[in-house]
């Protein structure tokens, strides 16, 4: 009995060293930043390159799937997406299927920083919003088959006939690329419903959902951006420092900590597992 | 009577959208009823939110005035269910000052918060299972913590660090996965041909 109290003790002792460290080397970066640098991991390339071998004109299915939980590791990467995309002169049509709360977060998180950027680009000519659509899978299937019989008005609730940007495009057929920014529910539906249409399709994933990811690349997903790091790789590549950079050091200051927690954990284990024998 | 309605209409059903749904990637004329279907099916999944709402809104009620265990819970989800249909419906709907600051202020922030959470819990759980117990052990410690540091930018500056990272990500994971994934494929095909042929009837 006394040895489990003890065991126990001895582990929320080493909780709390571990977390109280943990807090102050995500706070120390964000104060401070430390500019490590970022070197660019060869997928996010590939991103990246898919992005700028598109001729200006071309069309983009832009799907955002970002809820809540999600944004503080995919908001960098659709801003940073977006933001390129805009620069490009591309025609961009955004499509909110799969995750209930990507509209509304996409409302009120990336539209403010794309309209501080001064990127956004005439609505309606260059580009569009579309709303959210009930169905999960089944629905994204239905607006990939076809998107008017699906969907008949805009975010604003503007028929999307009335819409110069969605002249000619009826199916997922007419895009030359499709974006994906979500965690593995969207992926999969997108891997099933998508992919099979021909369209290139890039995506970022959580950097936890990658295992998951990598069966499908190179062939059905053309590049995977890996989580926030991948989107601070892609913003050093496009040029607009933002979210992902300042959160890159952070990542450096609390992976190397956890690190060195799990090694010196072993180290004292192996040191009383040989204690003991000794004994 | 009963057993055709419980029985026989729903396994015509089910089995009328397997064959469509596949039709649909082999013959061009079965894409017009695929579509049909695949809208009829946006529709019920919207009423199948409203279905939801009231089931939901049942099921707590229960809850509070049988005073079952964690009662009080059901109180909180409520208040905010009804905070939050009050507010949507305010012009413009769900656009009104009260709707995004509620969703900006309550929902994105607890999200973000339980997210934000799991790094504290996955670190300590690393720290406690990570440990060189076996052989086996010791190769998954290795490989774990390979994989793990290659997701500090840091690592691509340790030579053959991320290299490693990646190896093991798309060789033997993905290799692994891909078993998996065909595999449950091919068993998403033997269900379906199930329902089709009536040996299964999930809706019983």
């Amino acid at each position: 009995m006394g040895v489990a109290k003890e065991q126990k003790r001895r582990g929320n002792r080493d909780k709390i060293v571990l977390w109280g460290v943990l807090i102050i080397l995500t706070i120390i970066p964000i104060i401070r930043p430390l500019g490590l640098p970022i070197p660019i991991d060869p997928m996010t390339q590939e991103f990246y390159n898919i992005i700028e071998d598109l001729p200006p004109g071309g069309k983009v299915w832009l799907g955002n799937a970002v809820g809540s939980g999600i944004i503080a590791e995919q908001l960098p990467g659709i801003l940073g997406c977006a933001t390129r995309l805009f620069e490009k002169d591309l025609k961009i049509v955004i499509f909110n299927i799969i995750d209930i709360e990507a509209e509304t977060i996409f409302a009120q998180r990336s539209m403010p920083e794309l309209e501080n950027r001064g990127v956004l680009k005439e609505y309606g000519k260059d580009w569009a919003w579309l709303p959210y659509v009930p169905g999960v899978e089944t629905a994204l299937a239905a607006v990939a088959a076809d998107i008017r019989a699906t969907i008949t008005v805009d975010h604003y609730g503007t028929p999307i006939d009335q819409l110069e940007v969605m002249e000619g495009i009826n199916s997922v057929n007419d895009f030359d690329l499709v974006i994906l920014f979500g965690h593995t529910t969207p992926f999969f539906a997108y891997i099933r419903q998508i992919v099979p249409s021909g369209v290139p399709f890039i995506t970022q994933g959580l950097t936890m959902d990658l295992p998951l990811m990598m069966p499908y690349y190179p062939i059905q997903a053309k590049a995977i951006m890996k989580g926030l790091n991948g989107a601070a790789e892609y913003e050093s590549l496009i040029g607009w420092p933002g979210l992902a950079i300042s959160a890159s050091d952070v990542l450096n200051t609390t992976h190397s900590w956890v690190f060195i927690a799990v090694i010196g954990g072993n180290i004292f284990y192996l040191y009383n597992t040989y204690v003991r024998r000794e004994e | 009577m009963t057993s055709i309605i419980r029985d026989q209409i729903p396994w015509f059903i089910a089995g009328a959208s397997i064959i469509i749904m596949f039709g649909d990637y082999i013959l061009d004329p079965m894409a017009v009823i695929a579509t049909a279907l695949r809208n009829w099916a946006v529709i019920v999944a919207a009423f199948a939110m409203g279905l939801a709402m009231v089931s939901m809104t049942i099921f707590h009620f229960r809850a509070i005035s049988q005073r079952q265990s964690g009662w009080y819970y059901s109180i909180c989800t409520l208040a905010g269910m009804l905070a939050m249909i009050i507010v949507a419906f305010m012009p413009p709907m769900t656009g009104s000052a009260q709707f995004n600051w509620l969703y900006k202020w309550v929902n994105t922030v607890s999200g973000q918060t339980t997210y934000a959470a799991l790094a504290f819990w996955i670190s300590a759980a690393a720290y406690r299972t990570l440990r060189v117990r076996s052989f086996e052990a010791t190769l998954m410690v290795v490989a774990a913590m390979i994989c793990m540091f290659a997701n500090a930018p840091l690592s691509a500056l340790l030579g053959p660090w991320k290299p490693a990272a990646s190896w093991f990500l798309a060789v033997p994971s993905t290799g692994a996965y891909r078993g998996i994934v065909i595999t449950s494929a091919c068993g998403m095909i033997a269900l379906g041909l199930r329902v089709l042929l009536g040996r299964l009837r999930p809706w019983e």
